[in-house]
């Protein structure tokens, strides 16, 4: 429904300043352009901020402290400034003010009610209330509790001591509280780092295995001539459409009795043998490019065909190898499907396993799971970010081309 | 002569050269897809539990699994989102790099918000909106309440799962937009040139060269999507785990339960050859009717 109705207002923007503008007479040409751009730099913000506010809210949960629980409010039907108000609130972690107070005036604070009975500190950091006092409204901190009454601090000047009614839970003052700790926590506590760590050792093993093999046949089938090449090459590009599913449960089975369950081998042998078709593809396409006269030139200064691709092809494909580097550790980075076939013990699970885990064993403290989350998520985007030529390269060559 | 064989000799050389530089592959597509695509057609026609030895069962695996009303739900379901998700990820994709194209400001920027679903790893996406489908503090329906609307029960009512997924789909459209956006960077700008001068409004320019254009873009992507759609996976998994009610039962999900829950690898190996048949079929059916629709700049030189 609602991604009807999104859909229709899109739709109906686009009409406007694409197909009606045109039987506009009046309409200067420029005026026109310009109106294109700005419903479409409207369309494109729109988009964005629908892309980003799932991740944002999570980055903002992932600073929130255990206790803090993102309650939505009852809302009343039509208040759409609200809405706005709520999805900003939801973007950082709002809770219960607390601070610090020095030793000193806890003290001194102690020491003026030496008499009573029943006295209990609380621990720092201290929650901050708003309270009526004396017929004024302050911000004072709870620091303990004497009989039934609590022990207040006032912000501003703490050598102001209280005592008075227990305060309410709304009469928390609000603050923005960035919890980072959850971060550290996150990598020591639960198993996080040992994951990460677990990911970047397939990473690295499946990143050489790639680059070394497609390397080497994607040489094969770009620089010679041999019987049946163009007839294999096809068989190259059709195991590109082949589910993998059709050989996924026999390799199960022949792990298995290798003895190989549980161990990182099923994961990382078959890169040694360019099991990725759209790595040689891409490898060759680019090989293909390369002008030939340089082989020549080395193979009349007597360079043999090892000599040729190490010190002829591969200094001239950097950008290419890149892109593969890229797009396996992205890959394997992310997996989540082969480490849930073959990995049982949960020290070797890399992050997107991991985080399913980890999930189970921290539901109950969202901001320790949307560090992880956060942490699981950062390394692609910020590769991207930084190599998003290659990673495009990659993509479009196998898209455009293909 | 004696030159001339010289020549033939060297030429084998290379041709050996060339073999042995292929010979990586030719054992990892033997080992790892040519010899366990046998296997498991021998599979399909067995009991085999991974315990005791497979037992030849015949066409029994394909009986069952045709007259099974689950295998034909989980098919049902896959095609359905197959058919709703493809086409508005591609018209979606499309329009923002469309969009996109029209020498906005700071594109590379913006390329990098869009494409950043595409990066990220199923288990993430379906992290970052369990929440916001979460039924009483969930974004989605605080603002359905907001316009008057009681939201459903996002992941815990059948009829309403199937939709999470989409979102998650739209939401991850941006990863064909890149390659639609460059397709757009590739058409020569000689044709919109030419249409200008012809009085070509811009709606005709992209309903006559643009969307010609890119036709072989899109038919690819297709394709890739409906193989896509088959191996979906990730999300289902850690969102909903194939229920309530199994109404998310994806096929890829549905495989491995039987392959790897219940241990019932005769019968997960009869599933991956029917989606084997699945796929082969719609990419022959898409290749062929792409003569009716697909552009390609050589006919008209022709």
């Amino acid at each position: 429904m609602i991604l009807l109705v999104f859909f229709l207002v899109i739709v109906n923007l686009f009409l406007w300043a694409f197909v009606i503008s045109n039987n506009v007479g009046v309409m200067t040409k420029q005026r026109l352009a310009r109106r294109r751009t700005i419903v479409a730099m409207i369309i494109i913000i729109a988009a964005a901020l629908m892309i980003l506010y799932p991740v944002v809210s999570m980055v903002g949960g992932s600073a929130a402290s255990k206790q803090t629980s993102r309650n939505v409010p009852e809302v009343k039907p039509g208040d759409f400034f609200n809405v706005i108000k709520t999805m900003l609130k939801n973007l950082v972690p709002i809770e219960g003010k607390r601070i610090e107070i020095d030793q000193q005036y806890i003290d001194s604070a102690v020491a003026s009610r030496s008499g009573a009975k029943n006295l209990r500190l609380e621990t720092a950091p201290y929650s901050v209330y708003e309270m009526e006092i004396d017929g004024k409204k302050m911000h004072v901190a709870k620091i303990g509790k004497e009989g039934s009454q609590w022990i207040y601090l006032n912000e501003d000047d703490l050598n102001e001591v209280y005592l008075d009614i227990p305060a309410s839970e709304e009469q928390r003052v609000k603050a923005v509280v960035f919890t980072w700790s959850n971060y550290p926590d996150a990598l020591s506590k639960g198993d996080f780092g040992r994951y990460v760590i677990n990911s970047m050792i397939l990473v690295v093993i499946n990143t050489i295995g790639a680059l070394l093999s497609s390397t080497l046949v994607a040489y094969g089938f770009s620089r010679f001539k041999f019987k049946g090449r163009n007839w294999l090459f096809i068989v190259l590009l059709s195991t590109m459409m082949l589910p993998a599913q059709v050989s996924l449960i026999p390799s199960f089975i022949i792990y298995t009795k290798l003895g190989w369950y549980g161990t990182y081998l099923p994961l990382t042998v078959a890169s040694f043998f360019a099991a990725s078709a759209w790595n040689v593809f891409l490898m060759r396409q680019f090989f293909m490019g390369l002008p030939l006269e340089l082989d020549e030139a080395a193979k009349i200064d007597g360079c043999g065909p090892i000599g040729i691709l190490f010190k002829v092809i591969v200094p001239q494909s950097t950008a290419v190898m890149l892109t593969i580097t890229l797009s396996t550790a992205v890959f394997w980075w992310n997996d989540y499907f082969y480490s849930l076939i073959y990995l049982q013990d949960q020290k070797l699970y890399p992050v997107a396993l991991g985080l399913t885990s980890f999930d189970a064993k921290y539901f109950n403290n969202s901001g320790l799971k949307a560090a992880a989350t956060v942490m699981m998520l950062v390394p692609p985007v910020v590769m991207f970010f930084f190599f998003q030529r290659f990673f495009i390269q990659g993509t479009v060559i196998s898209g455009v081309k293909g | 002569m004696g030159k001339e064989r010289r020549i033939v000799s060297q030429s084998e050389r290379y041709s050996r050269w060339g073999y042995a530089f292929i010979t990586p592959w030719v054992i990892g597509f033997l080992v790892f897809t040519f010899l366990p695509m046998v296997f498991s057609l021998y599979l399909s026609f067995t009991d085999y539990d991974t315990i005791n030895a497979p037992r030849w069962v015949g066409f029994q695996n394909f009986i069952k699994m045709f007259t099974k009303a689950e295998m034909w739900h989980s098919l049902w379901i896959t095609v359905k989102f197959g058919v709703i998700a493809l086409p508005l990820g591609i018209i979606t994709g499309f329009l923002l790099a469309y969009l996109l194209n029209m020498k906005v400001p700071a594109m590379k920027f913006w390329r990098t918000i869009f494409y950043l679903p595409a990066m990220i790893s199923g288990v993430v996406v379906a992290m970052l909106w369990r929440g916001l489908f979460d039924d009483q503090y969930g974004m989605i329906n605080f603002v359905l309440r907001t316009a008057g609307l009681r939201g459903p029960q996002w992941l815990l009512d059948p009829k309403y799962t199937l939709y999470c997924f989409l979102f998650l789909s739209v939401w991850g459209c941006g990863g064909g937009m890149v390659v639609y956006l460059s397709g757009l960077q590739s058409i020569p700008t000689a044709l919109y040139e030419a249409a200008e001068i012809d009085g070509c409004s811009k709606f005709q320019q992209l309903t006559h060269i643009t969307i010609p254009q890119m036709t072989p873009i899109f038919f690819f992507n297709l394709i890739m999507g409906l193989i896509g759609t088959f191996q979906y996976f990730a999300e289902p998994m850690v969102l909903t785990k194939g229920g309530p009610a199994d109404s998310t039962m994806f096929y890829n999900l549905y495989l491995y339960k039987n392959a790897f829950q219940f241990r019932n690898m005769g019968y997960a190996s009869a599933l991956a050859w029917f989606l084997f048949a699945i796929v082969l079929l719609l990419t022959l059916l898409v290749f062929k009717s792409s003569e009716l629709w697909v552009f390609y700049e050589s006919e008209v030189k022709r």
